[in-house]
């Protein structure tokens, strides 16, 4: 009686179906990868501080709460000033980067007290000098364009939140990368006037290089109605605001000439 | 005998159905590690989107919260007498919303009434704190600069709060229902507080103002002398948004097509630099300051007789009003031709109670008025008409109010508030230096015109 055939398979017949999985495994990996663009990348870190590569999820998650943060603080706000970005005023600094409040620093007040101008709260500019015994030892030279500080403000002096972006420049594996750091704190006060409690948001992410040229450039563009100081008229309407988007509009081609927004772009009033 | 067929034998067969089995499984796993990435994604989004859309709903509603109740109270030269349910209703079908989304007024509650001199006694003014967490009188933080910048400028009543200061805040609230066909999570109720403020026109110490029904608005700022607006001078003018006329304005929002448009943001500054004043100067009010005046109140030079009137002296074409010895709470002196005729205004030099003086020329000729002496009692001078003469530089108390043919000469220090319109702009032939003075605002709130302004928030 002959013994059975033999079903199985031979170790090199193993060996090279599973080395011909891997290739074709790897194959449409890259092809979902260049579709998609939703695989995990190495991560960045950076003065402590670790961004993800865009796309990411997560950092997409952390960004919405950043944003409806940021909306909350703009609906309770009585004035909202931005510093950096480009025409911060029309005449004097039409093109930026203007100064940004320093990174460190989450002032509370405004510090002028009731001898602050509400008038003068039309316009961001003036705000430098209105409340320069503050502002002036806080602002610092923005590090990009893509730079520019939100302050939420309440009141004639109270600070009830306050917004950042900035970008900064590494290199991983020797190609360039930009780095945005996106934060947001929130100030509730006591009936005193003293803060009882801080909420933080924010995110951090990179692109390579050249990915995060889109349609508007992350940063502030301050819109103009007039400047007429005579009549106490110096009137910023407001500025648009493009913040770091850490999915939608990642990876795609600056070249092409439909180019990707940021979802996180906003127009933000200088008064409520 | 040994199978020479190419067709692959079971062995070969079950190699590949697994490799191919294999293979399927990897795909099937990326894919779907990219759908589920995708899709959370996606729906992260979407939720964002509708977070924001709703809120951009929410600030229209307080818009229309805010337009319907000044339908209704402001001093617009013709108020709706419809109910609020129904002027919010009538915007609420101009608005459209996301496809599927609909919003009805579920309640309203009628808004306090906004009177002041002389159609009755104005609101006394309120406290005002800006931050407090008091359920009587809460703060005026968070109403938005819009109205804190009129707000902050002298008393104001705020006509939530209780006058004995007892009974808690009453906001004006208004509930509205969200229903969303398509995504039934999203149905929601909003509701829209509103407060109002009733603040006296002589807050903001000088008003260039515009006509926009009776007259014209000014294209660009009215030019004044160098130094009449010092530090703590509020000053008020509302021009269009058009660069082509005014000079400081930027082109950034300018729409071509529609040069006349301006901002919401500008809804405030309207209400106190135009519509105010086809207010004052429209037949209601000029008629309810005669009527507040009276007979025994109003010196007309046309009348064959006048009565005695405190204060008021005449000899033949020419009245002279001592301030100091005026009784009544409104004054009212008509001229109907002007011709030849004058009127001598002499300071208080002691203080007293506020009234309201009016100067009434309805003729071709402008009737001379001058004032002279120090005046120490505040008043609300409104000139219709009237050729003003300070004469010996004197200090003057109170609130001028010119007319749009009214003019003003000599040299003055004004403690108070001065109004004239855009285009009989009085400077420079008006030597006049201005000065802010919180007491006089203080005087005059009880009968000075006033705007009613309104701020809104939104919950949901």
């Amino acid at each position: 009686m002959r013994p059975p055939q033999r079903q199985g398979f031979t170790l090199i017949e193993c060996i090279l179906s599973l080395l011909m999985i891997g290739i074709l495994s790897a194959g449409f990996c890259s092809l979902l990868y260049a579709a998609f663009a939703t695989s995990e990348l190495p991560s960045v870190t950076l003065n402590g501080v670790t961004y993800a590569k865009t796309p990411d999820i997560g950092q997409m998650n952390a960004a919405i709460s950043t944003q409806v943060l940021f909306q909350q603080l703009q609906q309770n706000a009585d004035a909202i000033l931005v510093f950096g970005g480009k025409g911060s005023h029309p005449n004097l600094d039409p093109t930026g980067p203007s100064s940004v409040i320093d990174w460190a620093s989450w002032p509370t007040s405004l510090g002028n007290g009731p001898t602050i101008d509400p008038a003068q709260q039309f316009s961001s500019w003036d705000q430098r000098s209105a409340a320069a015994g503050v502002l002036s030892s806080l602002l610092t030279t923005a590090g990009s364009p893509a730079d520019f500080s939100v302050v939420f403000t309440q009141g004639l002096n109270r600070v009830i939140g306050i917004a950042k972006q900035r970008r900064l420049t590494a290199t991983l594996n020797n190609s360039p990368v930009n780095c945005y750091d996106i934060m947001i704190e929130s100030f509730t006060y006591d009936s005193t006037g003293a803060v009882t409690s801080t909420q933080t948001e924010g995110y951090h992410v990179y692109y390579p290089t050249g990915e995060d040229l889109w349609r508007i450039s992350p940063g502030a563009s301050h819109v103009w109605f007039r400047y007429d100081p005579i009549w106490d008229r110096d009137e910023e309407a407001g500025a648009f605001l493009v913040f770091a988007d850490p999915y939608v509009a990642a990876g795609e081609n600056p070249g092409s000439e439909v180019l990707p927004v940021s979802e996180f772009s906003s127009y933000v009033p200088v008064v409520n | 005998m040994t199978r020479t067929s190419s067709y692959p034998n079971n062995r070969e067969r079950g190699m590949i159905g697994f490799a191919v089995l294999l293979l399927a499984g990897v795909v099937i796993m990326i894919f779907t590690m990219s759908f589920f990435v995708s899709w959370a994604n996606y729906q992260s989004s979407l939720a964002f989107d509708s977070y924001h859309s709703q809120q951009a709903e929410m600030a229209g509603l307080q818009q229309v919260v805010q337009e319907s109740i000044l339908a209704l109270r402001s001093t617009e030269p013709v108020n709706s007498q419809n109910q609020i349910n129904t002027e919010i209703t009538n915007r609420l079908q101009a608005l459209a919303f996301t496809p599927g989304v609909s919003i009805s007024l579920a309640n309203a509650t009628t808004p306090p009434a906004h009177v002041f001199y002389p159609f009755g006694p104005a609101a006394t003014a309120s406290a005002l704190p800006m931050f407090s967490s008091s359920t009587v009188q809460p703060g005026i933080a968070g109403t938005g600069n819009r109205a804190l910048a009129f707000l902050t400028r002298g008393p104001v009543a705020d006509l939530g709060a209780d006058p004995a200061g007892t009974a808690p805040y009453t906001y004006s609230t208004y509930t509205f229902s969200r229903t969303a066909s398509n995504s039934p999570a999203e149905n929601r109720a909003i509701t829209v507080t509103a407060r109002l403020f009733s603040v006296p026109l002589t807050n903001i110490d000088c008003i260039a103002y515009g006509l926009p029904s009776t007259g014209s608005v000014a294209p660009s700022s009215p030019m004044i002398p160098s130094g009449l607006f010092t530090n703590g001078i509020s000053r008020l003018v509302t021009t269009l948004n058009d660069p082509t006329k005014d000079p400081t304005f930027y082109p950034d929002l300018y729409d071509p097509n529609n040069p006349s448009s301006l901002g919401y943001q500008y809804e405030n500054s309207v209400l106190f630099s135009w519509d105010a004043y086809e207010f004052i100067w429209g037949n209601t009010y000029q008629d309810a300051l005669l009527s507040a005046a009276g007979p025994t109140g109003t010196f007309d030079f046309d009348a064959p007789v006048n009565p005695p009137i405190a204060g008021v002296t005449s000899s033949g074409n020419s009245v002279t009003i001592d301030l100091s010895s005026v009784t009544a709470t409104t004054l009212a002196v008509v001229d109907a031709s002007g011709t030849g005729r004058s009127i001598q205004i002499l300071g208080s030099a002691t203080n007293g109670r506020s009234f309201l003086l009016y100067l009434k020329n309805t003729g071709s000729v402008p009737t001379r008025v001058t004032l002279s002496g120090d005046n120490n009692r505040p008043i609300i001078l409104f000139s219709r008409q009237c050729s003003l003469t300070f004469s010996g530089a004197p200090q003057f108390q109170g609130a001028i109010i010119l007319d749009r043919n009214s003019t003003a000469t000599g040299s003055a220090t004004l403690f108070g508030h001065l109004s004239f319109y855009y285009a009989a702009n009085p400077f420079p032939a008006w030597s006049l230096t201005l000065a802010d003075s919180p007491s006089v605002k203080i005087a005059l709130a009880a009968l000075a015109p006033r705007v009613l302004l309104v701020s809104t928030s939104a919950t949901r």
